[in-house]
């Protein structure tokens, strides 16, 4: 194998071919963006997720003296109270605390939750709020396993949880990266065609040169290789591009627009996390481009005889 | 050295066999003119032993191998063992006259100092030392064959298949050919050439195979071109 012949010949190529590259560069470039912005979007819900589930509580609020719902008649007896806590505690491992908040407690959150309401706090007596219980699970998917075993324990009045609330986020998000992902697999065979096009229209510019050098008995290999670098070679160019695309989000959407607005609400991508999306992208180029060439190079082959 | 056993060849969608039931043999040294009117099946002859066609009936051997049974990644090698000339030359137009001979040895992955060294013995051969840095499109029609030629024969092969050679060239320039042709068959190459130029074949007065509508109908060791026509 001459290398240096093999290079030769794809400089070659490449300058004839320059218009249909660049072609090819843009596009598998805006596929492997909206890629990469997918791998970015997974990345933020499982950050995000990991914060909020750090944090995420479920809330058992006992019956008070005037709760509406038909499961209390009256508030919650102490024996049905020291009932639930019991239930509670033969939950762990799953459950990882539990605390108690009587209504003195459960007022001073309420008093530092809405201070900016004054007159709220003013007109709410401390022993409307109902006494409760603030549990913390290991693993806050398994909510359900809490709510069923308490929810219809006399005394109870509602078993609350931050994580559907949450959930109905992150499904947001996942909806958006799969749409991300969508688009993105139609816009890679938009490029896979693209690359098919350009590798046949090289071959065929060079057809001369592949006829003889079938006739003189170069192997197949060594005919198609410069074809194949050539489009793996844009491959490669249309990830590198994408990424500097999915650097520029980073840089520019998320760190300047987003992140004054969300930073309260948690952690955000930073930038090694952006970097390493810069292998899957080039791989996915390099591999994609590869494929694409390869395959159109026998088809072409077995048509033409190149 | 080259061996048809009733060999047919009919491609698809065409009614009348290219070739019918030819059965011939081609030893090592020899120069063989293969005559016929066109479409009389001398470039089917050829491509057959190139392995660019299948016979559809029939075996064609090369060197001893059938090549029915030889597989696609070894048609490669046969073909390095075989030189092919063509009447429109078939040169790269971008590349020097050495550069169009190392061609076809940089494809066949030859080392270069191997490739410096044959070369210039090859232009030499040809009788085009001194042109080795023109480029195909400053040469004339002569010329321009002997690069294909020395193309062809670079990597000394065992035969030389040449379809038409002069046929794009006037009478004086194809004497030359036909003795670069004849000296190339002195060093024991095979030569086998397809011709329509009569004269020639009736000049050089050797192995003549006629073909006429695919039919094999005439093997002559020291041929004319024809009776009549």
């Amino acid at each position: 194998m001459r290398l240096r012949f093999v290079l030769s010949e794809l400089a070659i190529s490449l300058r004839r071919n320059l218009l249909m590259l660049f072609a090819v560069v843009v596009i598998t470039a805006f596929s492997l963006f909206l890629f990469g912005i997918a791998l970015l979007v997974q990345r933020q819900v499982n950050l995000s997720q990991h914060y909020w589930y750090q944090r995420l509580q479920v809330s058992v609020y006992l019956c008070a003296e005037h709760s509406t719902n038909p499961n209390c008649p009256t508030a919650a007896t102490p024996e049905q109270v020291q009932q639930v806590e019991q239930t509670l505690n033969s939950l762990r491992p799953l459950v990882q605390s539990v605390q108690f908040i009587d209504q003195q407690q459960a007022y001073e959150i309420f008093k530092e939750e809405f201070k900016d309401l004054p007159d709220l706090v003013k007109n709410t007596p401390p022993d409307a709020l109902p006494e409760s219980f603030t549990v913390k699970l290991s693993d806050p998917a398994k909510f359900a396993v809490v709510r069923d075993a308490v929810a219809n324990q006399p005394g109870v009045d509602q078993v609350q949880d931050e994580h559907t609330f949450l959930k109905k986020l992150f499904d947001i998000a996942a909806s958006a990266r799969n749409f991300a992902i969508a688009l993105a697999i139609f816009v890679i065979i938009a490029a896979i065609v693209m690359i098919g096009v350009a590798v046949q229209v090289s071959a065929a510019s060079r057809r001369r040169e592949t006829g003889i050098m079938r006739l003189v008995g170069a192997s197949n290999l060594y005919i198609q290789l410069p074809f194949l670098l050539e489009g793996m070679l844009a491959g490669l160019g249309g990830a590198l591009l994408g990424f500097a695309f999915v650097a520029a989000t980073k840089y520019f959407f998320i760190d300047r627009a987003l992140r004054p607005v969300l930073a309260p609400l948690g952690s955000l991508i930073e930038w090694p996390a952006v970097l390493g999306t810069l292998p899957y992208l080039a791989g996915a180029g390099v591999v994609i481009a590869g494929v694409a060439s390869f395959v159109t190079l026998q088809m072409y082959m077995v048509r033409q005889r190149v | 050295m080259i061996r048809f056993d009733r060999v047919t060849k009919i491609y698809p969608r065409q009614s009348r066999p290219a070739l019918q039931d030819v059965s011939l043999e081609i030893t090592k040294g020899e120069f063989v003119f293969v005559v016929g009117a066109s479409g009389s099946g001398k470039t089917t002859f050829l491509r057959l032993v190139l392995k660019e066609e299948k016979p559809t009936h029939g075996k064609v051997y090369v060197a001893g191998k059938d090549l029915s049974r030889l597989s696609s990644w070894k048609v490669p090698g046969l073909r390095r063992q075989i030189g092919t000339v063509f009447q429109d030359f078939r040169l790269l137009p971008n590349k020097t006259v050495a550069q169009n001979v190392a061609f076809a040895l940089e494809v066949i992955g030859r080392p270069r100092h191997q490739i410096a060294r044959v070369v210039p013995e090859v232009l030499d051969l040809v009788g085009l030392a001194d042109k080795a840095d023109r480029l195909p499109s400053e040469l004339s029609g002569g010329e321009q064959q002997r690069v294909a030629i020395a193309r062809a024969f670079v990597n000394r092969p065992m035969v030389l298949l040449a379809d038409e050679p002069t046929g794009n060239l006037d009478p004086a320039t194809s004497v030359g050919i036909m003795k670069l042709l004849d000296r190339i068959n002195r060093t024991g190459t095979i030569v086998i050439m397809a011709t329509h130029d009569a004269q020639i074949v009736d000049s050089m007065r050797r192995r003549v195979i006629e073909l006429d509508g695919g039919h094999l109908v005439r093997d002559q060791s020291r041929g004319v071109y024809g009776y009549s026509n």
